[in-house]
């Protein structure tokens, strides 16, 4: 009987408390792999060697991610060398979105002069593992001895449309923070963003 | 010269019949969130640059002609970024005969303004929030509509 009832109950919570599945800021994150736009595989596990990875999942149509290209490409130029590299991830389905493709993401990649891998998130359960909800959507990584944990979710800073007003940088602080071997202040923020496009 | 093409302009404008959007301040949204009329009030997200969001106003435009003497309100809030409101959202709403309401939120907000929308709202649009406060009825949908889904949505609401 329990075993009838535990599914139908699980069911029937999850249609009435629709709570967002995924990391939440101190969990820690398990091993990815997933094609670069060189071909070429790269693993979380790869950045063992690093203080963190600041993970963005992003891609090439959204107007939401493309305001923050270049704020991406500036976080892994000022951050790469003190430990923090981008990681770049597409989670969309190319099939909905052709843009997204991953040729085309080599295309911007190389035009834009990509410092960081971007990865394609064929399956789209890296997203899902993630608990990624929208482009762009950050979840900054912590690496104690190979074991990554979230340090904070959420938006690049305060201002998507007007990077000149920007008052607060959310991931540069979180990165601050974390390196004086502290927890940041503020560990998760919500933005606007494009829906991810998923599978049908 | 440049003066008098602006003149001309302007005099089109007022008379295309345009839909013109309400601005807002955000203080005014979250005020008007918590209001207690007893009316169905269906407050849909969107922008300009989002394409499922424009596919799926001309549902909520329906929704308003077919509800004219029901206690159901739309109102269409653009998240289009105030500085493109002159070249982004006025044109559009010029050259869309849009029917239902819409306002548009000044962009000085507390950094927690979503959460104060709805907290079960990831941030996403289109996102639409169906709310009567005097029934107590809450309900966020962040995804687009069908019409299908939309009407079968709204008869439950208003049967509650």
């Amino acid at each position: 009987m329990l075993s009838i009832l535990a599914p139908a109950l699980a069911a029937l919570l999850s249609l009435t408390t629709p709570a967002p599945t995924g990391y939440a800021v101190g969990d820690e994150v398990k091993n990815f792999t997933l094609n670069n736009i060189d071909g070429k595989s790269v693993s979380l596990s790869d950045y063992a060697s690093k203080e963190g990875v600041i993970v963005v999942f992003t891609c090439n149509h959204c107007p939401y991610a493309k305001a923050y290209e270049s704020r991406v490409m500036d976080l892994d130029k000022n951050f790469a060398a003190k430990g923090y590299p981008v990681l770049a991830i597409n989670p969309n389905d190319p099939v909905s979105v052709p843009d997204d493709s991953p040729e085309n993401m080599k295309k911007r990649s190389t035009e834009m002069g990509y410092t960081f891998p971007y990865l394609f998130d064929a399956t789209q359960q890296v997203a899902k593992d993630f608990g990624a909800s929208r482009t762009p959507h950050v979840f900054l990584l912590k690496n104690t001895n190979g074991k990554f944990t979230v340090e904070y979710i959420g938006a690049i800073d305060d201002n998507t449309d007007e990077p000149a007003a920007v008052k607060t940088k959310y991931v540069e602080d979180a990165i601050g923070a974390l390196k004086k071997g502290e927890k940041p202040a503020v560990n998760f923020t919500k933005a606007i963003g494009c829906t991810i496009k998923w599978k049908s | 010269m440049k003066w008098m093409c602006t003149l001309i302009i302007c005099f089109c404008l007022t008379n295309s019949h345009a839909q013109s959007v309400e601005y807002k301040t955000f203080a005014a949204v979250d005020s008007f969130l918590d209001n207690r009329n007893d009316t169905l009030y269906i407050v849909n997200f969107w922008a300009t640059w989002c394409k499922p969001c424009i596919e799926e106003l001309p549902l909520f435009d329906s929704v308003t002609a077919q509800n004219k003497n029901a206690p159901i309100k739309v109102i269409l809030i653009s998240l289009d970024a105030q500085i493109r409101w002159e070249d982004n959202l006025v044109p559009f709403l010029n050259n869309h005969a849009i029917q239902s309401t819409v306002w548009a939120i000044y962009k000085e907000r507390p950094t927690d303004w979503i959460d104060l929308v709805d907290p079960r709202w990831q941030g996403t649009i289109p996102a639409t929030l169906m709310f009567n406060n005097a029934r107590q009825i809450n309900y966020f949908h962040e995804t687009s509509f069908t019409e299908a889904t939309l009407n079968e949505k709204l008869k439950e609401l208003i049967h509650l």
